[in-house]
């Protein structure tokens, strides 16, 4: 259990461990995003090699960018899964939780009267 | 034998709709398509996500903007997959513990203001109607490719038919039939494609890259088709989609029916003068007589070279029916002032009425091939910053406005975080996140090949820009004739499968908006919910009446280009909203309904300004980095948006609610801890 239930500092200590993992995979991302149009503009020469009739920037964006952006998902999803389990237990679990009380009141009305 | 595509497209519809009214049969109370939701297996409800984002930009309008644009336009796919992860990484989380199922929940949930929620319904209405257009015009382009319908006919006829289907309440979000919808797609553009690459084998796509002619061409490096290619061109009203720009090559154009062009004069790349255009045209009345013997290979009847010197190139040009039209090569371009380092690539005609038009080569016969009109160099199609990021001279910049609006904007679509969250918990809701991106990789690896291959074996639907329709077209350049009509059904079928998913769910948000935001909350508050229903219905009918007329409006816009503008209002509006209202305690109601209202409205502007522009409705000198700008505003938008919140949530700090650290542990709590249950309280 945590041990004040002070919501401002559990806050702050729940937000900074899961930003810190985004921020950190976002960061690889971003570097990819910026970086790719530099290779582009200035390694003309490196991002034109010629593979099969195509060239290795074209590799780079149809092809490799998917894989590179699925591993970094399943990177952020297995750490994130690791991180809320270590913050589960530190903080302890309270009973209550039951999945079929998330959903807001007001999210199953509206879908009712729009059937 | 068009009658094979079209049964391919009605059994899609039939299978489509009768899934769906048997699933809505199924769930008797709205609470069971939410809890069948929850216990849905982290595969099924993937499947069904991306079955619902894959619309008519990702079937037919990405592999349509790779054949034009070439590299540049690969950012397209890859923004529309990879925006997931900014969604995984800052958002999904978050927002699917918050338990708000749409963005208008989020927003009056967040910072208790309904009257914040009218603020977040209105983009519901700005992005959706900006997603609809594309999708109505893939289903113009679709039925007028497979069956010659007018453009508005197959507007007309597919958006009535899901209006109609969605006000009887027929469609809804239900997992399985966006499931079964995105199998659909991707089994139309995996096969055919496969299909394709084994029959044209090393023809393509390398060779699309080297089918230079090694003849007198001057245009060594054009994509080639056949001589004697016809081609159906546009009229005015479809400016600019009507431009054809005639490559000085050995090609020449035939117009059986005649044709009436706008001046030649002005109309270059180059603004060139009247003087020049008849120097030009001097230097080609010359090789008329090797035009009368293409014209007797090609059959065409008493072809009649246009008298150039005759020819005012500063008044309007009308052909006459049976005239044919060259431009000099290199040779006449000495005396027009053009040679040196700035030789003349291609001669502007700029078609005032739709008509049809022959391309043939001058100066051989047989099976010559001819330079494609409109299509980029293989330079500038395989390179990066080609025609699409350059045309206004600032690459590097509206790559990145592009790679903003895209990988942010997904991360603001409405109607897709609406189905996010129909997980049991928060890790099968990100292992779902992760499977969505799967999926989306996997059918978006196809869409350079069709690309390429449109490029390779069709160039001419370069010349009446028709490149969206490549992937329906393609198919039937089989040489068995069965085969192609059999394949081109199948993608015709996909298609179709992307624009009634999408458009359907789209639907059903705007008119959700308008019967439960607009009349319920704002002009009937104390309407009953039987009367909400009546009005969902007529809100149906009106925005789907409103979406086919704004489908008709924007033939001449590329599919994909289109959505990428929802992105960036969705990018410069909701995204900012829901990455700082999920990490940032101090953003207030007003910050954040100022920000999203300043960098949405300023986006959609910017777009609307450079639609006219574009179409030239409104004339105005406008600097190319302004243009740019304009035509990508995601650059400035989203900062502007972010900025914005930032510093009127500072001003007006009293506003922050009371139990705002009660609220983020509700979006970030893990659920064992159970200590969102303190929140709930609606």
């Amino acid at each position: 259990m945590w041990p004040m239930r002070d919501d401002a500092t559990l806050v702050r200590m729940l937000m900074r461990r899961q930003a810190g993992l985004s921020l950190r995979i976002a960061s690889v991302f971003v570097a990819l995003l910026v970086g790719l149009p530099l290779l582009n503009l200035y390694a003309p020469g490196i991002a034109g090699t010629r593979i099969g009739g195509f060239t290795l920037t074209w590799l780079l964006l149809a092809v490799l960018f998917y894989p590179i952006t699925w591993w970094l998902s399943a990177t952020f999803v297995k750490r994130s899964n690791e991180i809320e389990t270590e913050l589960a237990h530190e903080i302890g679990v309270h009973e209550a939780a039951h999945p079929d009380l998330k959903p807001l009141e007001l999210a199953l009305e509206d879908e009712e009267e729009s059937a | 034998m068009e009658f094979i595509p079209f049964g391919f497209v009605a059994l899609i519809v039939v299978v489509t709709v009768l899934m769906g009214v048997t699933a809505t049969r199924k769930a008797k109370t709205a609470s069971d398509f939410f809890v069948a939701g929850r216990s849905v297996g982290v595969f099924m409800n993937a499947s069904a996500i991306s079955g619902e984002y894959l619309s008519a930009a990702s079937f037919m309008g990405v592999a349509g903007l790779i054949m034009k644009n070439g590299y540049d336009a690969l950012w397209y796919p890859v923004g529309y997959a990879a925006g997931y992860l900014f969604l995984l990484l800052f958002i999904a989380g978050p927002l699917r513990r918050f338990g708000a199922y749409t963005i208008p929940d989020f927003a009056e949930g967040r910072f208790d203001s309904a009257g914040f929620r009218k603020v977040a319904v209105t983009f519901v209405l700005f992005i959706g109607f900006f997603y609809t257009m594309p999708q109505m015009k893939g289903a113009g382009v679709t039925m007028s490719s497979i069956l010659n319908w007018p453009y508005w006919a197959g507007i007309l006829v597919v958006g009535s038919v899901i209006t109609f289907n969605v006000s009887i309440g027929g469609m809804k979000g239900i997992t399985l039939v966006q499931a079964f919808q995105y199998w659909a797609k991707l089994f139309a553009i995996a096969v055919p494609c496969f299909v394709l690459m084994a029959v044209f084998g090393r023809t393509t796509p390398s060779d699309a890259l080297s089918v230079a002619s090694t003849s007198d061409g001057v245009h060594v490096d054009l994509p080639r088709m056949a001589s004697g290619t016809v081609v159906k061109v546009k009229g005015a009203a479809a400016y600019p989609a009507n431009v054809v720009n005639l490559p000085i090559d050995d090609l020449a154009v035939y117009f059986p029916k005649g044709a009436k062009l706008a001046p030649l004069a002005g109309a270059g790349p180059k603004d060139i003068s009247a003087d020049q255009v008849r120097a030009l045209l001097r230097g080609s009345s010359l090789l008329s007589d090797q035009v009368a013997a293409s014209k007797d290979a090609l059959g065409i009847l008493n072809p009649t070279m246009l008298k150039w010197d005759k020819v005012d190139p500063s008044n309007p040009l009308e052909i006459a029916p049976g005239s044919a039209l060259m431009v000099a090569p290199m040779e006449a371009h000495d005396e027009a002032g053009f040679m040196g380092d700035k030789p003349l690539r291609s001669l502007k005609l700029v078609f005032q009425e739709a008509t049809e038009v022959l391309f043939f080569s001058y100066s051989r016969t047989g099976d010559a091939r001819v330079a494609a009109p409109n299509a980029p160099p293989d330079s500038k199609w395989l390179n990066p910053f080609g025609p699409l990021t350059s045309k206004h001279g600032f690459p590097l910049l509206y790559t990145y406005s592009l790679i903003i609006a895209l990988v942010c904007g997904t991360a603001g679509l409405p109607h897709i975080l609406v189905r996010f969250y129909t997980n049991p918990d928060g890790r099968a809701a990100k292992r779902t996140a992760l499977w969505v991106m799967v999926l989306l990789g996997a059918f978006y690896v196809f869409t350079p090949i069709w690309g390429a291959l449109g490029r390779g074996l069709m160039p001419q639907i370069y010349a009446n820009n028709t490149t969206d329709a490549a992937i329906i077209k393609l198919p039937m350049m089989l040489s068995n004739h069965l085969l192609g009509q059999i394949l081109s059904g199948v993608t015709s079928a996909g298609a179709f499968a992307a624009f009634m998913s999408t458009f359907s769910g789209l639907l059903v948000s705007m008119s959700g908006a308008f019967a439960h935001d607009i009349y319920g909350k704002i002009l009937r508050p104390q309407s009953q919910p039987h009367e909400r229903l009546v009005a969902f219905k007529i809100a149906a009918v009106v925005v789907g009446a409103l979406s086919m007329g704004l489908g008709l409006l924007v033939e001449s816009f590329d599919i994909a280009m289109m959505v990428g503008w929802a992105f960036a209002i969705g990018a410069a509006s909701y995204f900012p909203l829901l990455l700082l209202g999920s990490w940032w305690r101090g953003l207030t109601r007003t910050g954040a309904a100022a920000g999203m209202l300043l960098g949405g409205l300023a986006s959609l502007g910017a777009i609307v300004s450079f639609m006219l522009l574009d179409k030239k409705i409104v004339v105005a000198e406008v600097s190319p980095l302004v243009k740019a700008l304009l035509e990508q505003p995601a650059i400035w938008g989203v900062p502007l948006s972010l900025a914005t919140m930032w510093l009127v949530s500072l001003a007006t700090r009293s506003q922050v609610p009371a139990d705002v650290n009660t609220k983020m542990l509700r979006l970030h709590a893990p659920e064992e801890t159970g200590l969102q249950v303190d929140y709930i309280k609606h």
